[in-house]
């Protein structure tokens, strides 16, 4: 018997990781996945901005979920690629995804993350390898 | 400018996530971490972004501390190879290039064995303390 969506959502809320870096699941419905994080002053650098290693980390959430949504099968990431284009300071941070390509085994995917007013904050591609049982 | 004595302090989030700077090795900055229930996913892996923290904060210590300054990421590109289970983390970066105010730097994770984990480069903004 196949898990469904729902079965994967409560998996991701469970994942320690995402509790411990404060990451909301707004949504969560097959091909369309969307978390929020609240920045918080144990995520900054040195110099007051969100650490590079949070936008990471919230690009990967977004990509796996949303992959885990259309194909739900269990997925690890082999490579990542991010860019960073804007810091920020404070607010509301948005992230998504979407499919570039799947193949059974291997999938490409995009990520987005923006702030409050829709401004890309930073982009990035993950590949991930599909684990099928 | 390069000042080998120049050593940044790390950020809220290095602390937050456990990470410890260990002494540099051979022009590596060094940093490691025990790994808690809290760097796992869902599965119990550790989780892909404690991988590319770690690589964030060596390549980027390594390049600020080359440049005497503070740097921004502007890129991160890593590869992961080994998704077994390990009880510490341990990630040597090195800068690579400074050109003007960019710097890249890159680094690789092991685990406690030696064990190859993942390899990444980045690019970073280097911002001068004197500027």
């Amino acid at each position: 018997m196949s898990i469904t969506i729902k079965e994967i959502k409560k998996e991701f809320e469970k994942n320690p990781f995402l509790q411990h870096l404060g990451i909301e699941i707004l949504s969560f419905e097959e091909g369309n996945v969307t978390i929020k994080l609240s920045v918080q002053n144990n995520l900054l650098n040195t110099k007051g901005t969100l650490h590079g290693g949070v936008y990471a980390s919230i690009l990967d959430f977004a990509q796996s979920m949303h992959l885990r949504s259309i194909t739900k099968t269990r997925c690890l990431a082999t490579s990542s690629t991010v860019h960073f284009t804007s810091p920020v300071k404070t607010g509301v941070i948005l992230a998504k995804a979407s499919i570039i390509s799947q193949g059974y085994k291997t999938a490409f995917v995009d990520g987005v993350i923006k702030d409050e007013d829709g401004k890309i904050i930073s982009k990035g591609t993950g590949t991930y390898k599909l684990i099928r049982m | 400018m390069n000042n080998n004595n120049y050593k940044i302090v790390q950020s809220t989030f290095f602390d937050y996530l456990g990470f410890k700077r260990l002494q540099d090795d051979n022009g590596a900055v060094v940093i490691s971490v025990d790994v808690q229930e809290i760097h796992k996913d869902e599965n119990g892996h550790i989780a892909s972004g404690i991988h590319y923290t770690l690589l964030d904060v060596a390549l980027g210590t390594a390049v600020s501390e080359k440049e005497n300054g503070f740097t921004l990421t502007i890129d991160l590109h890593v590869q992961l190879f080994d998704l077994n289970q390990c009880e510490k983390l341990i990630c040597r970066g090195y800068p690579v290039n400074i050109n003007g105010n960019i710097g890249n730097g890159r680094g690789d994770i092991f685990d406690e064995n030696g064990v190859l984990i993942a390899s990444g480069m980045a690019t970073f903004k280097v911002i001068q303390n004197n500027a």
